[in-house]
């Protein structure tokens, strides 16, 4: 998976490309917002790492001119602003997310994969999640390469899990997600199905953690990038 | 605020209108009575002398026998019609209207309305207004009446000049009290001018009081007002300048730790000392990270008392929806049970500031429970408040301490030397700043710390 990062402070840049590349992620870096678009007009990345406290054409400038090019590149934005006006405006242009510095890397990690992740799903591609493989096109998963048995509302319920990865769930939201008109859930048989899921996914070391007085958690910690 | 710019306020212009314009209505009325005053007694000594030659004329033809066939000698005549501005008229008629002397054209008046015996009127001869005074009397044993008129020459005279004397010199009193209210206002501005002229002198570091007993009385409340005022800057200047030598103190030491820290590790070989050193360097740089976003978080709380714009109807629930999931990688690394018992809580606030407090709050809770504890999260409606709770099963807070964790930089005695004494100032601020308040409460359980903060509900704008 190649990621390019536009940063201009060398130390950040420079620990996130050594980072990266051990997590064994592809980088390039761009230091500049006019490099980083000359490098983006030509070359294809599965995600773009932006810092938007950019000199010359700053970050917001890079992504309204990334977004007005036709193919799509899922956005993880840096910043050392936080104010409302900042995210609304980065979420407006385009970004996938947010994430303000100075931030722990394990949650870079994570929001790597979800936002990749998120557009993965949305094509109907193969989720890898550690030794857990979705493919939400076909509606089956593995685990361990070997195909994981789910009924339609155990899937139903691991894929809502997945894609929300990184995110609290609250059982109502489950089953506004998994009921339909004509079949109504209850919140008891959301966490059934729970229950069974884990019964499946703990032996491969994959735990959806429960919030007590609200709903679930799905740990990102097993997982590496595919 | 408002769109439209207020009118300007001029004290001298206030003051003119009210003084000046009651002033010229009271002029004119005094113009008017004055007139009356003056006129009425000139006239009636016009009106007397008149009569007196009536009188005299009447006893004159009594005395003389005139009318009886003897006419008016000609030296009488002249006297009678002699003055300087006026022709005087005269006439004797007898009851049945005979003309006995004087000129003809003058109608006598009815004897039977003259009861009083003498009779002052205006009347008009040969298209002239003249005044008439008419005396009934006895001559020669029979009833006649005597009548002498004079036109109104001196008169109109008169009541010109009386008419031309108060107007001129009510015009110099007008004049006279517009130029002593000029000056006199002025005068009477001087001390706020010289007030204004002090308090402009001042550079804007200067918040000493200004004097108040040089302002004239009507000013002081002004003035002790404006003293009040300076008196809070300075007080809050102060704790600012304390809260920057505490964030100062604060800033520097990790800052100082991590350059020995990495110092010493560029004079060292071993690459097993260079472990030992980076990881003394993770929790030091998260610390200095930590007070970094506490410091930019009150500094904008402080920013936020200015803003009311921010505010917004939002729930709490909402808010730790969105905020607790960034601390379960704690809670899981831990195996803290985080609860959250979540029930609908409108309020009108920031929502970054009131995530800011909550985050504080559940990174308090985290920091201070131990492995395999619980954490629980409530928000909910009491008593028309929109209540949000965090109750943690840590060490709790004595009692003697529970209002002093609220300032800025305090740390309770004996505890873990982690957090740096921020999060629970930051918690009040933004408390304050909606308009709510933050206390610490021992949970129902009897053991660990509960923090509440009650926020006034927005649910009475809404429905």
């Amino acid at each position: 998976m190649r990621i390019l990062i536009v940063e201009d402070d060398k130390l950040l840049g420079d620990g996130l490309v050594r980072y990266l590349q051990q997590a064994g992620y592809v980088t390039e870096i761009a230091t500049s917002g006019t490099e980083a678009d000359a490098v983006l007009a030509n070359e294809e990345y599965d995600l773009v790492i932006l810092d938007i406290g950019l000199p010359g054409m700053d970050g917001f400038e890079v992504l309204r001119r990334l977004r007005r090019r036709q193919r799509y590149v899922p956005v993880l934005v840096l910043t050392a602003r936080d104010t409302l006006d900042d995210r609304v405006h980065g979420l407006n242009l385009g970004a996938d997310d947010y994430l303000v510095k100075p931030f722990a890397l394990l949650e870079l990690e994570a929001r790597i994969r979800a936002v990749v992740r998120r557009g993965q799903a949305s094509n109907g591609n193969r989720i890898v999640h550690g030794p857990l493989v979705v493919d939400t096109g076909a509606r089956r998963a593995w685990l361990d390469d070997i195909p994981l048995r789910l009924t339609a509302r155990e899937w139903n319920v691991l894929e809502f899990l997945i894609l929300r990865e990184g995110k609290m769930v609250s059982k109502d939201q489950i089953v506004s997600a998994i009921s339909s008109s004509d079949d109504e859930i209850s919140q008891n048989s959301v966490e059934v199905h729970i229950s069974r899921l884990r019964a499946k996914l703990e032996p491969a070391g994959l735990k959806i953690h429960s919030i007590r007085g609200f709903g679930y958690y799905l740990d990102l910690k097993a997982s590496t990038p595919g | 605020m408002t769109s439209k710019p207020a009118p300007q306020v001029s004290v001298r212009r206030l003051l003119f209108r009210w003084l000046l314009l009651p002033l010229a209505s009271l002029l004119a009325l005094n113009v008017a009575v004055g007139y009356q005053i003056a006129l009425y007694p000139a006239k009636a000594a016009y009106d007397w002398a008149l009569m007196d030659t009536a009188l005299s004329l009447s006893r004159l033809m009594a005395a003389s026998g005139i009318g009886s066939g003897i006419p008016l000698s000609r030296s009488a005549d002249i006297l009678l019609r002699t003055d300087q501005y006026d022709r005087i008229y005269y006439s004797v008629h007898d009851a049945k209207g005979a003309l006995l002397a004087g000129d003809y054209h003058l109608t006598p008046p009815q004897l039977e309305s003259m009861t009083a015996g003498e009779l002052l009127y205006d009347s008009v001869l040969d298209n002239e207004n003249i005044r008439v005074a008419a005396l009934r009397f006895m001559l020669h044993g029979k009833d006649a009446v005597v009548q002498v008129a004079e036109t109104t020459v001196k008169r109109s005279r008169l009541t010109n000049q009386i008419l031309t004397g108060l107007i001129a010199s009510e015009m110099l009193l007008v004049v006279a009290v517009i130029i002593l209210v000029w000056f006199g206002i002025g005068k009477g501005l001087a001390p706020l001018e010289r007030l204004r002229a002090a308090i402009e002198a001042r550079s804007h570091r200067d918040l000493r009081p200004v004097p108040e007993d040089h302002a004239p009385v009507e000013v002081q409340p002004v003035v002790h007002a404006l003293n009040n005022l300076l008196g809070q800057l300075e007080g809050a200047l102060q704790s600012q300048q304390q809260f920057i030598a505490n964030a100062a103190h604060q800033l520097r030491t990790p800052l100082a730790g991590l350059r020995t820290q990495v110092e010493y590790g560029l004079q060292q070989r071993d690459p097993e000392e260079w472990h030992r050193i980076l990881q003394a360097l993770k929790p030091a740089t998260e610390r200095t990270a930590h007070l970094a976003n506490q410091l930019l978080t009150l500094a904008r709380a402080e920013v936020g008392a200015h803003q009311m714009s921010s505010r917004q109807p939002l729930d709490l629930r909402a808010v730790v929806e969105s905020v607790a999931g960034d601390w379960l990688p704690q809670t899981i690394a831990r195996d803290i049970d985080l609860g959250l018992e979540l029930n609908p809580a409108p309020v009108l606030g920031d929502a970054l500031l009131i995530g800011e407090l909550l985050a504080n709050l559940i990174d308090n809770a985290i920091r201070y429970t131990a492995s395999g504890g619980r954490i629980t999260v409530h928000t909910r409606m009491e008593n028309d408040c929109a209540v949000l709770e965090v109750e943690d099963e840590g060490a709790g807070i004595p009692e003697a301490e529970r209002e002093k964790v609220f300032q800025r930089f305090h740390r309770v005695d004996g505890s873990l030397g982690e957090g740096c004494g921020l999060g629970l100032a930051i918690v009040q601020e933004i408390a304050h700043l909606h308009g709510g308040h933050a206390e610490i409460r021992t949970p129902a359980s009897g053991a660990g710390t509960l923090v509440m903060v009650r926020f006034p509900s927005a649910q009475e704008n809404h429905g």
